[in-house]
């Protein structure tokens, strides 16, 4: 399957905080995690994405993970 | 994804329950809620809106603006990219055209192609395909081949076109002749090959070559001719030469072989270093092929000893060698000497390596001494050192060089060594001086001057030399030796002191001096003994009775010599007084012949042995160690057994004793053997532990009970029996129950004696069974049972064997 030039990924705290990001497929975890930070306002290395007991490593980038478009994960704080 | 909202008109509304469905759908098992923190619109709008939501494509939202409100935040494109930018990383990538797979190598999902699948029909098709071609190849292969061959049909000859079948068959006739003809030619030329060497054939053949072994001739060879073995090719090269050498004889053109060569080289530096070295190099150097083989040409032969510029003899003698062994070829066949057979070279081999054993031919016998021509030889030799004019005599003014000489030769010579080495009279030696000795009568003059001096000598022991006289004295002494050596060496020529020498003279003395005083003594003793004989005749008389019946004075005068003799004991060791001794001759002597037969014997060879005695006693008084032998002059057999029995060789008084003791009289009926026992009256284990048989009630049944002496063989068969009241005979165990139940009044029980019962019928069952018979008599009841049936069978079964069964018993 052909991979879309622009993703947008929902990450959602579930304590209110929901944000929709844009991103390419070829950023990375951490990249994510910057533009999370920059959206929500904390920083970005006590970030945590998770999928249910996955935790998403910095260095690894979107595609590889498997995260298309619309996926939503979920955000903790470390 | 059909949109299910309501309306436009709550736009916002329905996005956001599509938002929140989408969020809800989309996430797996939510973790609980918690209490909102940052937007509380947020929670309760997720807790009361409805479900449903559509999920809209996202590009539609590509150009809005960042929504905050409702629960999610977003940004759009402009701002994402102007953050990406901020934060350094790069722009979003907007699909303007269809994202292309090729476009976007990197991709993952581009990057693996999988191949097709291998169809097999397509396989199947080509592998048709492929067969077909190459059948089609094979048969035009074929095709063509057939096409080049030729029938029988065609013609052979294509000059002739000769079809006719007689041309045909002529040919082939013809065919087979040349072929026969073919055949014979070359067995004849096989068996020509085999008369004449086929190098000829073949070199005949090969005539046109341009060299022949004519050629050859006059061309030397380095080797020699032993070396190349018949039905062997050595290839030969010309040895290096200089460009300019002439072509003489020296220098002509050789051949070598470059492995023979080398050979040669190993066999010279072997020969070479067994020069300098061992013998097993020198022996096997005779073995290697050349080396040995070569020994008689050769100058060195063997190895030789080493000489002037020994190291250069290999390098000429090689040269030497070499030149020697060279040959000419001639022209035409030079031929090889026939190779020496196996046999010879080993002899070679062999006889190169062999030891002759012929030692000297006449063996003798070593011996320590020179015989005496040898003797004679060294005195010849000796003579031969000076010569003397025999006229000269011997003058005191000769002795003057004597004397400086003997100081001068202080030091050489030791003091006592009468064998002199260098005769210091100048020009004169001990036996010419012999000869020049002017009289006897001087001589024996001189002789005994040097005695009495050399005895002197001795007797000072001193330690320094006397070099003057020691060369008169020595001449002399020569002589003393010579005149000496033939008698025994008289005593005073020299004092030599042996232990055992001394011992021996000690004991003789020793015994000497005794025997000369016992010898005195006896002497008085016998006038004595003459004298007092008479008178002590009549006092032995009354005293024998007493003596006889008096066996202890006869037992002790049995043991007089060694009793009373030996009463003193100083220490361990006895010694005899010699007062004692004489006393102890004198009763001897005083007792009468009229006694018995010791004294009689012990008087007879008083005088036999008196002396004999009188030595004991001197020998034992002075303290002399052996007694001399007594010497038996008078007096026969007694006197010999008197002697063997005071040495101890017979048992003293066997029969003396009978005769002493009596067996006739209260001396044979008193007891033989008195034992005293020390009774101990206290002590009461020593009461009853030691008891003989002998000791019981006084020595029981008279002296101790004797077994009967017909009865010592004897032994009895004991077997005891003991019986029931029934009459039954028991065994071990049934008679203890029957003693037991005796003794303690009662027997068993009922089931007991019920089962001793039951036991006893089943012996007794035992006993009456027959042995032609089952236990239970069954043969018998049958042949009962048959004689009154009146038949010789019996039913077992059906109707009859019913009938048959008796009263009483049902089936």
């Amino acid at each position: 399957q052909p991979q879309p030039a622009m993703i947008e990924i929902t990450v959602n705290d579930r304590l209110g905080k929901k944000v929709r990001i844009k991103c390419n497929p070829s950023d990375t975890i951490g990249d994510l995690k910057k533009l999370i930070a920059a959206q929500t306002g904390t920083r970005w290395d006590k970030i945590v994405l998770k999928k249910w007991y996955t935790i998403f490593k910095d260095h690894i980038s979107l595609e590889d993970y498997e995260i298309h478009d619309g996926m939503n994960l979920e955000l903790y704080y470390q | 994804q059909a949109a299910m909202g309501t309306g436009d008109t709550s736009s916002k509304k329905s996005e956001k329950r599509k938002r929140r469905r989408r969020s809800r759908s989309a996430s797996p098992a939510p973790p609980p809620p918690a209490p909102s923190s940052s937007s509380s619109q947020a929670q309760a709008s997720s807790s009361s809106s409805s479900r449903r939501q559509q999920k809209q494509p996202q590009h539609q939202q590509d150009e809005e603006e960042q929504q905050s409100s409702g629960d999610v935040i977003s940004l759009s494109i402009e701002e994402t990219n102007k953050l990406r930018a901020k934060l350094g990383l790069k722009p979003l990538e907007v699909d303007s055209s269809a994202s292309d797979p090729k476009a976007k190598p990197g991709s993952s999902s581009t990057n693996f192609l999988h191949a097709p699948a291998k169809s097999l029909t397509q396989a199947k098709h080509s592998a048709k395909v492929q067969e077909r071609t190459l059948i089609g190849w094979q048969k035009r292969e074929m095709r063509e081949k057939l096409t080049r061959l030729r029938g029988l049909g065609d013609d052979s000859d294509e000059e002739d076109k000769d079809l006719s079948a007689a041309a045909w068959i002529e040919r082939s006739r013809n065919l087979e002749a040349e072929r026969r003809l073919a055949e014979q030619r070359a067995k004849e030329l096989a068996e020509l090959d085999a008369e004449f060497d086929v190098s000829r054939l073949v070199e005949a053949d090969v005539a046109s070559s341009a060299y022949s072994s004519n050629d050859l001739a006059g061309l030397r060879v380095a080797h020699s001719a032993k070396k190349f073995k018949e039905g062997q090719t050595t290839v030969l090269v010309l040895q290096d030469r200089g460009v300019l050498d002439s072509n003489d004889d020296d220098a002509a053109e050789t051949l070598i072989n470059v492995n023979m060569v080398d050979d040669e080289r190993h066999a010279e530096n072997v020969r070479n270093r067994a020069q300098v070295g061992s013998a097993w190099h020198a022996a096997n150097a005779g073995l290697e092929g050349e080396a040995g083989l070569d020994d008689e040409d050769d100058e060195l032969g063997g190895a030789a000893g080493p000489s002037v510029l020994a190291k250069y003899d290999s390098v000429i003698a090689a040269d030497s060698a070499s030149r020697k062994r060279a040959f000419v070829l001639a022209g035409g066949e030079t031929e090889a000497p026939a190779a020496k057979s196996a046999a010879a070279l080993a002899r070679d081999a062999v006889a190169a390596a062999s030891v002759s054993l012929d030692g000297p031919s006449e063996l003798k016998l070593a011996a320590d001494y020179l015989s005496a021509a040898e003797v004679a030889e060294a005195a010849k030799f000796k003579r031969r050192k000076r010569k003397v004019p025999k006229s000269r005599m011997l003058k005191a003014d000769d002795l003057l060089p004597l004397v400086d000489d003997e100081e001068a030769s202080k030091g050489r010579q030791e003091e006592g060594e009468l064998v002199d080495e260098a005769p210091t009279m100048p020009g004169l030696t001990d036996a010419e001086i012999i000869e020049q000795t002017p009289s006897v009568a001087d001589e024996a003059l001189e002789d005994l001057q040097l005695l009495l001096e050399r005895a002197r000598r001795v007797q000072q022991q001193d330690g320094r030399r006397r070099p003057r006289q020691l060369p008169v004295v020595n001449r002399r002494d020569k002589q003393d030796q010579e005149e000496d050596s033939s008698g025994l060496p008289s005593a005073s020529s020299g004092m030599v002191f042996d232990t055992t020498a001394e011992f021996c003279r000690s004991l003789g003395d020793a015994s000497k001096a005794a025997t000369a005083v016992a010898v005195a003594q006896a002497e008085a003793r016998a006038a004595v003994a003459d004298a007092a004989e008479a008178a002590s005749f009549e006092a032995s008389a009354a005293a024998a009775d007493v003596d006889a019946g008096d066996d202890e004075d006869g037992l002790e005068d049995d043991y007089s010599i060694y009793g009373r003799r030996k009463q003193q004991q100083v220490g361990t060791w006895m010694e005899v007084d010699p007062e004692s001794a004489m006393r102890q001759q004198q009763q001897q002597q005083q007792q009468p012949s009229r006694e018995q037969y010791r004294r009689r014997t012990a008087a007879d060879d008083e005088d036999s042995i008196d002396v004999s005695d009188a030595e004991q006693a001197g020998g034992g008084g002075a303290g002399g160690i052996l007694e001399e032998e007594p010497e038996l002059r008078k007096g026969g057999i007694g006197a010999a057994l008197e002697l063997a029995r005071r040495k101890g060789y017979l048992e003293s008084s066997g029969g003396r004793r009978d005769a002493a003791a009596g067996s006739s009289g209260v001396s044979g009926l008193r007891a033989k053997k008195v034992f005293q026992e020390d009774l101990r009256h206290d002590d009461i284990d020593a009461k009853f532990g030691r008891r003989d048989r002998l000791s019981f009630g006084g020595g029981g049944g008279g002296g101790g009970v004797q077994e009967f002496k017909e009865l010592r063989n004897y032994k009895p068969d004991v077997k005891l029996e003991y019986t029931d009241d029934d009459g039954r005979v028991l065994n071990q165990k049934d008679a203890f129950d029957y003693l037991s139940h005796r003794f303690h009044g009662k027997g068993s029980g009922k089931k007991k004696t019920e089962k001793r019962l039951k036991k006893i019928k089943e012996e007794e069952l035992l006993k009456s069974m027959g042995s032609s018979d089952t236990p239970l008599g069954t043969a018998e009841k049958l042949h009962a049972k048959l004689e009154r049936q009146g038949t010789a069978y019996v039913c077992l079964s059906g109707r009859a064997a019913a009938a048959s069964l008796p009263s009483g018993v049902s089936k």
